[in-house]
Parts: structure tokens; C-alpha cells; sequence
């Protein structure tokens, strides 16, 4: 009697949460909420055509249902399913422990009843929300690095902040490839091609400012969000779910930049970040281009914090040593300097030249140090022995950074530009420029180091009155040029890469022509002044042509180049650039080139731009209309 | 030439990012790459790729982040990733890296200028640096 009792009982409690089950169901079937942006956005679905979806996600532990990649409806139904589940409620298995924010926003949504629902102990998530112990969310730009072909555009991830004035003790958050040790060409095909599963990790902070900031010396900017408790909460909650699946990397758009954007997207539905980059994220994104998009929502960013780098702290510091401390601090900067000469030193000045001596090695020797190569370890601990005997403390500095270097000041990443002008050979003509990224020579120099041009997918064309034809005048497939200006202390080489094609103008041929092709060189950059930059580069130079004379293909040469530039103020700049090259084979063997920009700028958007062109066989004159966008 | 540039430049960088796979899957993400082979904990992870599982997160970052309560792990995992920052902290008698340690294991007043005035003992030799700067700092920490 009584076991009829308990088992009616149980079968009755089991009849009512079926019952709830179905009826939580049938209400998020009613009101259609797998519709609903903040289930698309959770499950980070993207609309195909024709009203299809597709989940970016690529990892089968994102999903409850096996078809759930495609079908968020199918995916919210089995997800209801899953959360009344009675069973794994101890392994962290259970789907309350996986998706706690779509778990959240179920329940709030639909206005569950928690009490329910199964109680799963959750042990792993709750272990990682008291470690992180999330207060506040940044978002950090990892500066330029041209050292490195997947990170010239810099990086960015997230920091989990717990606000005790400490950020090394802080929690990152990076989106990285899982390259398992590809070979580099594998890795840079596969990598266009999404080969590559990428993965999110947590990770403490002090690791990310070892590697960009010490290891790689790039500065570091943390943009402050200004997220609600709740928000940050509901970040946090996101991260665990998307920590738990991989999704393919592709360099150009769905890279580290575009997933940590689309975290902040995912947990509030009236947020449009990602609406905000270039093409909506689908063709490209750029790293900068996603702290533009912070931008776009007033008062978002709450404050940017900036971290130097080893070299930037090296040069800084360097700087404010007097003449006589720099000769010091030369004499001293050997390995077998004699530190004694020190002793006649006030405290003050040897505690200045002594850690300046320290951030040279930690800069210029990050690798052996890091490494704890026994020479250069030994040869830093005489300095540091030095230092520890004066009881004097350091005074810590650069928190100051211009506005004019912040780097969300930048211009947009592309550009395009209208203009006519007129070839004393061919006639006026008419010329459309566009530029998908990002910076060049020319361009306005805010936000951006003034010696680093960095240019994706640059096309020229020019429309020629006289035979009414279009001519494809340049293209730019990549091009770096790195123009660190000789300084006392700085003398690091200048040099340039470059991958496209253009259009020669000699007299080997009637009509202008073609050469696809490579070209690069080193050389040097001084700083006239503060703003006059003089740089010369030897180039070498080498395309394929059609038959031109001598019926060879091939164009092979090199010569000086010569660039100067003026900016007179953050409006106006002016610059000459010279080159005069050889060629092989050619019957006209020598070729120059000279072009004189002026640029005249609104704003960072808009500007004008007056160039005059002359190269071995004719003279142009144009001028341009010039938007940033 | 030009060419020989790029590969180089390609290929020099890019074997940062192949380097990672050396580490095994034990442990946390990165917790088995920190220490890798050549014992040197920030080289692993140099990369924007950072070539972990995709278990990252989920599987608990206890291997490189231990918990608070294990001030010990904690304390050595931070040392190890930051030596040679902790070292010239130290030498200089302030910086980030002490207000860390400080943190860590919650220490009560001006712990820089007692490590500083340690330093040579501390660092005679570049093993159980944590263990050193415990015992210098038994009195004022919470250890």
C-alpha cells in the first residue's frame, strides 16, 4: 500500500515536470523566440540567403541538437529538453552548466519557474566565476607589430577586470588559431582558408603583457567598456559557453578581432557592433576597425588605459637623460663596463642611468633574457646588484600619451578617392582610387605611427578622355614600409615590401604596360625636424611584363629612392618622392619617377589631394577628392 | 633577394606560431605549454595563434591560473611567468610586479624595500626564487 503510494506519488511529480516541460515548450514554440535576436545572437548565428542560418560555431559541444549548427529552432527545442534533464547533475556535464546564459535568458524569458528544475552542481563554472571575479570588461589593442605577417594589423583581445588595482592579476581572453604545429606555408594558406580550428582561452593577464608588451615590445591600449554588473555577468556567463567549442579562423574575417567584438554583441540584443565594421564583418576585419565600433555607441568606451612597451619605455626614458648622463650611460652599457665610475655619481643619477641600463637589455635582449641565456642574465644582474644597493625608488613613467597618438583617433581603414587630371602624352583623364586598408605616407597621420605604411588591397584606375579606355593603373596587393627615424639612441634600418602591380611609363613602349610583380629595399629615415621626415630606400625591383623589346618578359631592376615629407600641421602635409631605376634587358635602361603630393584634410574623413606626377616619358597633373570611411 | 626577404620574414615569424605544438594536452590550455621544453614560460605562448586545445576555458584554468586560496601555486606560477620583471622590481625596490606579489600572498605594508634590501640573498642563484621571497616576507604576509 504504502510503495503504491510512493511510486503513484513519484509517477504523478514525473507526470507534472513533463507536463512543464511541454508547456515551457510549447510557449517558446508560440511565441516563436528562436526568432528572437538574442538567441540568434547567443548561438552566434549569422543569415545566410535566402533565410537560412548558419551558427559560426564550429564545435559540436556548442549545440544540444545535432542540427543545431543550421536550425536554431531545433536548437532551442532540444535545449529545453536538455536543461529538464535528471541525469549528469554532478559532472558539470549538464546543459545548465554549459550554457548558463542561454540557460539564463530561457528562464527570464519565458519566466520559468527555477525551483522545477533539476539543480546541477555546476562545479567548474562556478570555480572559474570566483577565479575570474569579473568586475569590468576592456578591450585591448595590441599594437602594430610589421615583425610578424599575422599580427603587421595588431591584435586584440579581451580582459576580464576585477578592479583591485592590479591588471597583471587580471584574466585575458584571447581568440587564437590551434595552427598544431602546420608548416609555415600550410599555415598561411590554411589560414585564408579557415583550415585551422581557433579557440578562445582564459588565460592570467601577465601572459599577454609578457608577450606583447616585453617579448614583442608592442604598446598595449585597454579600452575601458562600460558594461552594467549585469552585463559584465552576462559576459562572463558567454565566455564559458563559447569556451567550450572552436570555431574555424580565417585571417581576414573571422579572426581574433571579430569573435571578441561578437562576445559583446552576443550578450545584449540592442548592441550592433559588429553592423559597424567595414562590410559588416564579412569580407575583412581589421583589428583597429572593431575599437572604431566601440565608438559608434556614445559613452561605450569609458576610459583607455595605455601599457609601453619595452622599447617605447627604453627610447622615453632615454630621452630624458641629460648629455652628460647619456655618456654615462654609454660607458657603462658594455659587458664588461667597470660600474665604479658610478660612485662619483649623485643617487639620483645612478639610479636614472642604472634602470635605464636595465630597460635596454629587457628591450633589445627580451628573447636571451626571457630565456635566461647565461651571458646576457649575468651580465643584467651587475646592473641589477648595482641597483638594489640604493634604496632610492624609481619613478615610473610615461602615463601620459598624446591625444594625437590614441590610436581609436585614427582614419577609417578604407578609403576611396575621386579625381581628374591631365597627361601631357595621353590626354585628361579621369581617376578612381580605392584602398580596403589601412594607412600610407600620406594618409592623416593621427592615430598612427607617422613611419609605418601599411596597405591591403589597393586598386587605381584611370579613364583616358582621348581613347576612351580604362587603364588598371596600380594595384597593391600588401605593402609594408617600416621608417623608424636614426636617432642617438635608435638605429634600426628602414626597409619596404611590396607585392602588386603598376603601370610603367617609358620609352620602351609606345602605350604604357604592365608589371606584375615584387618589390623591396633597405635604407635609412632621419627626422629633419620634428615634422620632416627624410627617408632613402635602395630598391630592388622585379615583374613580369609582356614582350616589350628584346622580347623578354621580365623586368628586372633597382635603383635609390628618396622620400621627404612635411606635415605641417594635422591638415596639411606635402611630400616628394623620387626614385631612378636601372633595368636589365630593357633598350631604354633607365627609368625615374618623381610624384609630389599635397593633402589638405577637413577632418579624418575627408580631404583633397593635388599631386603632380612626372616619370621618363610624360608629366600628370591631377587632383582628388578623398574620403575615409 | 627581395623574395629571400619575404620567405624570411615569413618563415622566421611564422615558427613562433608552429613552435606551440610541442606541447602536450594535459593540463590546462596553456598550463603544459608555460613550461615548455626549454623551461621558459612566455616564448610558449608568443603568438597571436596561441595553439592551445579548445578546451581553454572548460577544463578549468586551475593548471595556469591555480586558485586564490593556493597562494603557494599561485605565487610560483606568477614568478615563473614574470621572473625577469619580479628580478628588476625587486633590484629597483618598486614596480607592478611587487604590488602583485603583495596581492597574492596579502601582505600588510611596504613589501618593496624589504625585497629590495633581500635581493642579493634572494637572487644569489636563480632557484626557489619563491621560496625566498615567502621566507623574506613570512612576517608581513599572510603565508
Amino acid at each position: 500500500m504504502c510503495y503504491l503510494k510512493i511510486a503513484l506519488l513519484l509517477f504523478s511529480f514525473n507526470l507534472f515536470a513533463q507536463d512543464y516541460q511541454y508547456s515551457v515548450k510549447e510557449s517558446a514554440r508560440n511565441s516563436r523566440l528562436f526568432e528572437q535576436s538574442a538567441w540568434l545572437r547567443l548561438l552566434h548565428y549569422r543569415k545566410g540567403i535566402i533565410n537560412s542560418y548558419k551558427s559560426e560555431a564550429d564545435g559540436e559541444a556548442f549545440f544540444t541538437d545535432k542540427n543545431g549548427k543550421y536550425n536554431p529552432k531545433a536548437e532551442l527545442l532540444t535545449f529545453i529538453d536538455a536543461i529538464f534533464k535528471t541525469d549528469q547533475l554532478d559532472s558539470n556535464e549538464h546543459a545548465i552548466c554549459r550554457f548558463p546564459l542561454r540557460f539564463k535568458w530561457l528562464v527570464s524569458t519565458l519566466k520559468i519557474d527555477p525551483t522545477k528544475l533539476p539543480q546541477p552542481s555546476c562545479e567548474k563554472y562556478n570555480n572559474f566565476i570566483k577565479q575570474v571575479k569579473a568586475k569590468s570588461a576592456s578591450i585591448v589593442f595590441s599594437s602594430y607589430y610589421l615583425n610578424n605577417p599575422a599580427s603587421v594589423f595588431g591584435h586584440t583581445f579581451l580582459r576580464l577586470n576585477k578592479n583591485n588595482n592590479n591588471e597583471l592579476l587580471d584574466t585575458g581572453i584571447n581568440f587564437g588559431a590551434a595552427t598544431n604545429g602546420a608548416n609555415p606555408l600550410y599555415y598561411v594558406v590554411g589560414g585564408f582558408m579557415g583550415a585551422f580550428p581557433g579557440a578562445f582561452i582564459a588565460i592570467p593577464y601577465y601572459y599577454k603583457v609578457r608577450e606583447y608588451n616585453n617579448y614583442e615590445s608592442r604598446d598595449l591600449w585597454s579600452y575601458n567598456l562600460n558594461l552594467s554588473e549585469e552585463m559584465v555577468g552576462r559576459l562572463v556567463d558567454h565566455i564559458w559557453e563559447v569556451g567550450n567549442t572552436n570555431f574555424d579562423y580565417y585571417f581576414l574575417d573571422e579572426n581574433c578581432s571579430y569573435h571578441v567584438l561578437n562576445l559583446i554583441d552576443a550578450i545584449n540584443p540592442e548592441f550592433h557592433f559588429i553592423d559597424e565594421l567595414p562590410f559588416k564583418g564579412y569580407i575583412y576585419t581589421i583589428p583597429i576597425d572593431t575599437i572604431y565600433a566601440l565608438y559608434t555607441k556614445e559613452n561605450f568606451v569609458a576610459s583607455v588605459d595605455y601599457r609601453p612597451s619595452s622599447s617605447t619605455l627604453f627610447y622615453n626614458n632615454f630621452e630624458k637623460l641629460n648629455q652628460n648622463q647619456k655618456t654615462i650611460f654609454y660607458q657603462i652599457i658594455k659587458e664588461d663596463a667597470d660600474l665604479s665610475m658610478l660612485n662619483s655619481l649623485s643617487e639620483e643619477d645612478r639610479v636614472k642611468i642604472l634602470d635605464l641600463a636595465l630597460n635596454y637589455i629587457d628591450y633589445k635582449y627580451a628573447e636571451a633574457i626571457l630565456k635566461e641565456d647565461s651571458e646576457k642574465t649575468k651580465w643584467k644582474k651587475r646592473y641589477l646588484l648595482e641597483r638594489s644597493k640604493i634604496a632610492l625608488s624609481s619613478v615610473n613613467s610615461i602615463q601620459v600619451h598624446p591625444e594625437k597618438e590614441l590610436p581609436h583617433n585614427g582614419h577609417p581603414s578604407r578609403k576611396a578617392a575621386l579625381g581628374i587630371g591631365h597627361d601631357s602624352k595621353l590626354g585628361t583623364l579621369a581617376q578612381f582610387h580605392f584602398k580596403f586598408s589601412l594607412h600610407d605616407f600620406t594618409d592623416p597621420q593621427t592615430g598612427f605611427s607617422p613611419y609605418m605604411i601599411l596597405k591591403m588591397g589597393e586598386v587605381n584606375f584611370d579613364y583616358y578622355e582621348k581613347t576612351s579606355k580604362v587603364r588598371m593603373k596600380n594595384v597593391t596587393l600588401y605593402e609594408l614600409l617600416s621608417l623608424p627615424p636614426l636617432t642617438e639612441a635608435r638605429k634600426n634600418l628602414s626597409w619596404k615590401m611590396s607585392i602588386g602591380q603598376k603601370l610603367i611609363k617609358d620609352k620602351n613602349s609606345e602605350n604604357p604596360y604592365s608589371s606584375i610583380g615584387v618589390e623591396g629595399g633597405v635604407g635609412a629615415t632621419v627626422n629633419l625636424k620634428n615634422d620632416f621626415t627624410l627617408f632613402g630606400l635602395m630598391l630592388l625591383d622585379l615583374g613580369a611584363t609582356k614582350k616589350i623589346t628584346n622580347n623578354h618578359n621580365l623586368r628586372l631592376g633597382g635603383g635609390p629612392t628618396l622620400g621627404l615629407r612635411w606635415m605641417m600641421n594635422d591638415y596639411f602635409l606635402t611630400a616628394l618622392q623620387f626614385y631612378q631605376g636601372s633595368y636589365l634587358f630593357l633598350d631604354h635602361k633607365n627609368y625615374f619617377t618623381v610624384t609630389w603630393e599635397n593633402r589638405l584634410y577637413f577632418s579624418k574623413y575627408y580631404g583633397l589631394s593635388f599631386n603632380l606626377n612626372k616619370n621618363s616619358k610624360s608629366q600628370e597633373f591631377s587632383s582628388q577628392f578623398i574620403l575615409y570611411f | 633577394m627581395k623574395k629571400i626577404f619575404v620567405a624570411t620574414l615569413l618563415l622566421s615569424s611564422l615558427q613562433a606560431f608552429s613552435s606551440d605544438s610541442d606541447f602536450g594536452m594535459g593540463g590546462c590550455g596553456l598550463g603544459s605549454m608555460i613550461m615548455g621544453k626549454d623551461g621558459n614560460q612566455v616564448l610558449a605562448i608568443t603568438t597571436n595563434g596561441t595553439g592551445t586545445q579548445s578546451f581553454g576555458i572548460t577544463s578549468g584554468t586551475s593548471n595556469c591560473n591555480p586558485p586564490d586560496e593556493d597562494k603557494t601555486a599561485k605565487l610560483q606560477k606568477f614568478i615563473e611567468a614574470n621572473h625577469v620583471f619580479v628580478e628588476t622590481d625587486i633590484a629597483r625596490g618598486n614596480g607592478e610586479t611587487i604590488s602583485s606579489i603583495s596581492k597574492i600572498l596579502e601582505c600588510n605594508g611596504d613589501i618593496a624595500h624589504k625585497l629590495q634590501s633581500n635581493y642579493a640573498t634572494i637572487y644569489s642563484d636563480s632557484n626557489g626564487v619563491s621560496e625566498k621571497i615567502t621566507r623574506v616576507l613570512s612576517g608581513q604576509c599572510a603565508i
